[in-house]
């Protein structure tokens, strides 16, 4: 396949406008969220990309679904004392405490702690090759790529090992927060 | 266990979303088919910041490192291509135990594209269909997902299982039971059962070729010839006015091998009868009877609007 140059990015923004913003509202579930999005995208589009592009579309939808991250991880920063933000599994209920300082209060300290053992209860339940696997993937921030080199496994087992990680964890924790 | 599968639907598209074959068509589909499948995503990105925030504070919980085997067997092969979505749940079949349970209480689970015979002590066999779970805590079944029962006539039996808000007892018999996404339903094939429920004023008592349907609004009795019941044993699957998008699913959950359906026309609904088979063939013959296009795409068949 041959590589987009940068400036291509934004013809195939163009191109891809439409399936960009069904993504994105589908991703968000929000109209005005997706377009306020995919004027970000534009203009970090615009911006350029810091190397040659293989696949610019896949790269685009690859920007898109990290800026919806980088938006939930924003949020996630600034309530970090409700549980659960997504609200999904505990009812929508609004954060009555908004913090407004920056600097932790004792009581968040504790409840950071507190979440801290969580997880770490959490992992220890965690089958050894997804243990393994996601600490070398999230705490010494290896890629899967790498992972997958330096185990001698593939790729895609270490997708897998990620997958069974993740729900794992998130089945753990969301159990703990129903109780 | 609808709950279960969205999650590991979540993970398997959440890991490969750095992946360069990442199917991004194939995840809006899936995040179009369900809002609770943006918030099960949400839930993992959330879990992804919290570990990135505590960051180097959860090294005391990797205690149980040891080399992981390479277990990309040719099973997970054939998912690899998945955007592993369904890949994902094959994998948590293994690995989930649930936390804290008493000792007595057995569960068994079946993947995705596999039914399991579970045989119980008393001699009641159970065929699990994919993607399923039943509790077994002495004469006290719990099914989530759908499975066929085949309990042998004995005095004095006490065994019940739950499904949902309801409980068949009284049972002697061979039956079938959907506990599945908010409705239930126990067709009887065979003999006589009980189902109770407080959405009932009593228990009802359903014979051979009389069923029971609830979802959440409504309750209604159903027939159906005996040889109909729990079809998917021999490989059938019955729809009667069901959304495209969920019968793609249960060919899915049944055969193995991807198939989605355009949001396009995942609404169409659809009445008769599928042979599993492998999938793909299941799509095509659903693609003819629909006048649709079955598209193969990454790892499996794409339901589209016929293109003149």
């Amino acid at each position: 396949m041959a590589e987009t140059p940068v400036q291509g990015l934004l013809a195939t923004l163009e191109e891809q406008r439409v399936a960009l913003r069904r993504f994105l509202v589908a991703r968000t579930g929000s109209e005005s969220d997706a377009d306020d999005l995919l004027s970000e995208l534009w203009i970090k589009s615009q911006a350029g990309a810091t190397g040659p592009i293989a696949n610019p579309g896949s790269y685009l939808f690859r920007m898109a679904n990290n800026l919806v991250l980088d938006r939930l991880r924003e949020a996630r920063r600034r309530s970090r004392r409700e549980r659960d933000w997504t609200g999904e599994f505990h009812g929508d209920q609004d954060l009555a405490l908004e913090i407004a300082d920056t600097s932790p209060t004792s009581e968040q300290l504790l409840i950071e702690r507190e979440e801290a053992r969580h997880l770490r209860e959490a992992i220890a339940q965690l089958p050894p090759g997804a243990q393994r696997v996601l600490k070398m993937h999230k705490i010494d921030g290896l890629s899967h790529a790498a992972v997958a080199e330096s185990l001698g496994i593939t790729k895609s087992a270490v997708e897998k090992h990620m997958a069974v990680a993740m729900a794992h964890l998130r089945r753990i924790l969301r159990d703990w927060g129903n109780d | 266990m609808t709950e279960d599968r969205i999650l590991d639907e979540a993970s398997g598209w959440f890991v490969r979303q750095q992946d360069d074959a990442m199917d991004w068509e194939g995840f809006t589909a899936w995040l179009e088919a369900d809002p609770r499948h943006r918030q099960a995503y949400d839930g993992l990105c959330a879990l992804d910041s919290d570990l990135d925030f505590h960051g180097k504070d959860l090294e005391a919980g990797f205690s149980n490192i040891s080399p992981p085997a390479n277990d990309d067997g040719p099973r997970w092969g054939r998912w690899a291509g998945l955007g592993g979505a369904v890949a994902a749940a094959l994998a948590l079949v293994v690995v989930m135990q649930p936390v804290e349970r008493g000792s007595q209480i057995q569960e068994y689970r079946s993947a995705v594209g596999h039914s399991r015979e579970v045989a119980l002590a008393d001699g009641t066999r159970v065929a699990l269909a994919p993607d399923s779970r039943l509790t077994v805590s002495g004469p006290q079944l719990a099914l989530e997902g759908t499975a066929y029962f085949d309990v042998p006539h004995k005095p004095g039996r006490e065994l019940a299982v739950r499904a949902g808000s309801f409980t068949i007892s009284d049972v002697g018999t061979r039956f079938a039971v959907a506990n599945e996404a908010g409705s239930v339903s126990v067709d009887v094939e065979d003999g006589r059962l009980s189902v109770s429920s407080d959405r009932l004023d009593r228990a009802i008592v359903l014979t051979a070729g009389h069923g029971i349907k609830a979802d959440e609004q409504t309750i209604r009795l159903t027939q159906m010839r005996p040889a109909d019941v729990a079809s998917w044993r021999n490989g059938k699957l019955q729809f009667e006015n069901a959304p495209l998008s969920l019968v793609v699913r249960d060919i899915s959950r049944y055969s193995g091998r991807s198939v989605t359906a355009d949001p396009a026309v995942s609404g169409q609904p659809f009445s008769g009868v599928i042979a599993i088979d492998n999938g793909d063939t299941a799509a095509r013959n659903l693609a003819q009877i629909m006048a649709l296009d079955a598209r193969p795409v990454d790892g499996g068949v794409r339901l589209e609007p016929r293109r003149r």
